[in-house]
């Protein structure tokens, strides 16, 4: 998996670059338009992480050479400006997703998985962890075979987690996953606690492992024993 | 007061006082002219009446008219009479028994005929000098009318003709409102005050303008410079988790990092939403239906208010539409049944009453608040503790405004709060 990492800011670009290298992808980087138009001309990418203010030109040009000569790259849009007019133009031209900054490298990688699995398997792929398999399309589960009944937002954890997996997920990026918006009615982490107590149980009771690690203070890791 | 009427005012006191000295200059100097006339008149008179004596025709030693009266007293040798003239009445009795009071001037002189001494006591009526009077402030009172009535034509004319630029700066003015800049249209006037006014006004509200735009711009680029840095600190914490072993003190440091990180893009984008509403950034409405709204809302919702034990009471009219960018409905409605549920008490009610004319939610909790308005501004928090930023409620009044909608918050005691959103 080839990704192009377009992002003026290098701090970030190491940081976004070091967390998909960690998840298995590979990763190009692009610092300017030049730089990226360059990329995108020469090599085949299955997804873009596209920065719309870039020295030299904006994001979108990138986008729209992008889909013009390989329309099966996945894409994804970071902005400063959380513009509703960007975010319709990104999407209109061909864009998958907008994340707007700042983001968590957890949401960006769970959504990049996303993109190239709905890119790549037109969706019909499954999510598998040992004996739990996970539908994206019909949003359904299955542990050993059978069918796992949970919340939206029990799903929305899993599959959070399982976008993510051996990876540390801070307690923020997990809620802002799931509550999105309404972040702030949770006004503390109990809920989420809550939720996760629920998604471990049900998934032990259907006989899968304990794979939820809690990380003293700051998240929880989904990890294989 | 208007300047009209002041200006009114006192063209009526000045000019009463002006007429009523001329007025009353005139009837004096009227009247010194009608004595003197008198006074020689009976000089005049004393002439006569000398001559006829002289003469030795005797006149009539005393006759009464309505005009004239004359005695003649012959004086005993040696006594001497002080010529003197001077104003009397008298009283006139009528054949139908009225009774009138008549103003005389008499003169009283002693004269020599002959050798024979006689005292003159010569009257003349004064009647026509008084009526005189009376005509003339029946003509200064008309006059000073007329001359009113004219300065309060004058007065409207004027005001209407020349006072029209002013009257249209005064109206563009009371219109401006500085995030919506329309470049005032002054109007042409041949006054030099009011092209001064103008240029000065309009050299005012565009430099206002200006100065606003330059601050809003500042704002929103500053709040959009913000994003990255934050970006690259929640991207570098995130890294940080992924460490292996983490020192538990260290693991609390970092918690703390993403928290406060998180708040701070939270704060940033809820000044950045402010913004945008305010500049009018959700410009598409479209007819929702804030009733099924409101029902989604609720079961997004549903958790916090299980959480809580929250008793909910509705009474949506579902025909109730509005026009309005979705977004903000959603925002809108969110904030203020999420306001509703985080200030209420476990076990508390929620009320939701929709109507056409207004959106009530009503929800127990603490004590009222005495000053409502405060509450909706911003960064105003009900419990500094909280983790909650203090924009929902000005995010709330925010949406009204550029919406033209109301928002007014109503305590009642013991423990009822209660949001009234007009539309």
């Amino acid at each position: 998996m080839k990704i192009l990492i377009i992002e003026d800011e290098p701090d970030l670009q190491a940081s976004i670059a070091g967390y998909l290298k960690d998840q298995g992808f590979l990763c190009e980087l692009a610092s300017d338009f030049a730089e990226a138009s360059e990329k995108v001309a020469m090599y085949v990418y299955d997804c873009l992480v596209v920065d719309l203010n870039l020295p030299g030109g904006n994001g979108m040009e990138i986008i729209r050479q992008v889909k013009a000569g390989h329309p099966d790259t996945g894409l994804i849009i970071l902005s400063a400006r959380d513009a509703l007019d960007d975010r319709l133009e990104g999407l209109s031209i061909g864009a998958d997703d907008y994340l707007t900054k700042p983001f968590h490298l957890s949401e960006l990688n769970a959504r990049i998985h996303s993109i190239i699995r709905r890119r790549r398997f037109q969706g019909a792929n499954e999510v598998v962890f040992g004996e739990i398999t996970l539908d994206p399309q019909s949003r359904r589960v299955f542990v050993c075979g059978e069918e796992l009944i949970l919340t939206p937002k029990e799903y929305g954890l899993l599959s959070f987690f399982l976008a993510n997996r051996d990876r540390v997920v801070g307690k923020e990026a997990l809620s802002e996953h799931i509550w999105g918006d309404h972040i702030d009615m949770a006004d503390h982490f109990d809920f989420l606690y809550t939720h996760i107590k629920n998604l471990r149980r049900k998934l032990m009771q259907a006989g899968a492992e304990d794979y939820i690690r809690t990380v003293y203070g700051i998240g929880y890791k989904w990890q294989a024993k | 007061m208007r300047l009209f009427t002041i200006t009114t005012l006192w063209y009526t006191i000045i000019s009463a006082l002006v007429f009523a000295g001329a007025g009353m200059a005139f009837f004096l100097a009227i009247e010194d002219l009608m004595r003197e006339e008198a006074d020689e008149q009976l000089h005049n008179e004393k002439l006569v009446i000398l001559d006829q004596l002289r003469k030795g025709e005797a006149p009539e030693p005393a006759c009464v008219s309505m005009d004239k009266r004359i005695h003649i007293i012959p004086l005993p040798a040696g006594q001497k009479v002080k010529e003197e003239y001077s104003d009397t009445t008298m009283q006139f009795r009528y054949a139908d028994g009225d009774e009138e009071v008549l103003p005389f001037r008499r003169l009283i002189a002693g004269v020599d005929a002959g050798g024979n001494a006689y005292k003159l006591d010569i009257s003349i009526s004064m009647l026509e000098s008084d009526d005189l009077g009376e005509r003339i402030l029946k003509l200064v009172l008309t006059l000073f009318g007329v001359t009113l009535l004219l300065i309060l034509g004058l007065n409207v004319l004027l005001s209407r003709l020349l006072w029209k630029p002013f009257r249209s700066m005064l109206t563009q003015m009371q219109q401006y409102k500085v995030e919506q800049h329309q470049a005032l249209e002054i109007p042409a006037s041949s006054i030099a005050e009011f092209r001064e006014l103008g240029a000065a006004l309009k050299h005012l509200t565009d430099r206002v303008h200006a100065s606003f735009d330059s601050l809003k711009e500042f704002t929103e680029n500053a709040s959009h410079e913000i994003q990255t840095p934050l970006a690259i600190l929640q991207s570098k914490a995130e890294s940080l988790m992924q460490a292996e072993d983490l020192a538990i003190h260290h693991a609390d440091d970092l918690a703390g990092m993403a928290r406060a990180v998180q708040r701070l893009s939270r704060l940033n984008q809820a000044l950045l939403l402010l913004s945008k509403i305010e500049n009018r950034q959700f410009p598409d409405q479209t007819l929702i239906r804030p009733a099924a709204l409101i029902q989604s809302i609720l079961d997004n919702f549903s958790e916090w208010m299980d959480e809580k034990h929250l008793q909910l009471e509705t009474e949506l009219d579902a025909d109730v539409s509005l026009s309005m960018n979705p977004v903000l409905a959603d925002i809108l409605l969110s904030n203020l049944i999420g306001n509703a549920i985080r200030h209420s008490k476990e076990q508390g009610i929620i009320r939701i009453r929709l109507t056409s004319r207004e959106l009530q939610l009503e929800n127990t909790g603490g004590p009222p608040v005495a000053d409502g308005e405060k509450l909706f501004g911003r960064f105003h928090k009900a419990d500094p503790s909280s983790r909650s930023l203090g924009l929902g409620l000005s995010i709330v009044r925010k949406i009204c405004d550029v919406q033209g909608y109301t928002i007014r918050y109503e305590g009642r005691m013991p423990d009822v709060h209660r949001f009234v959103l007009g539309f």
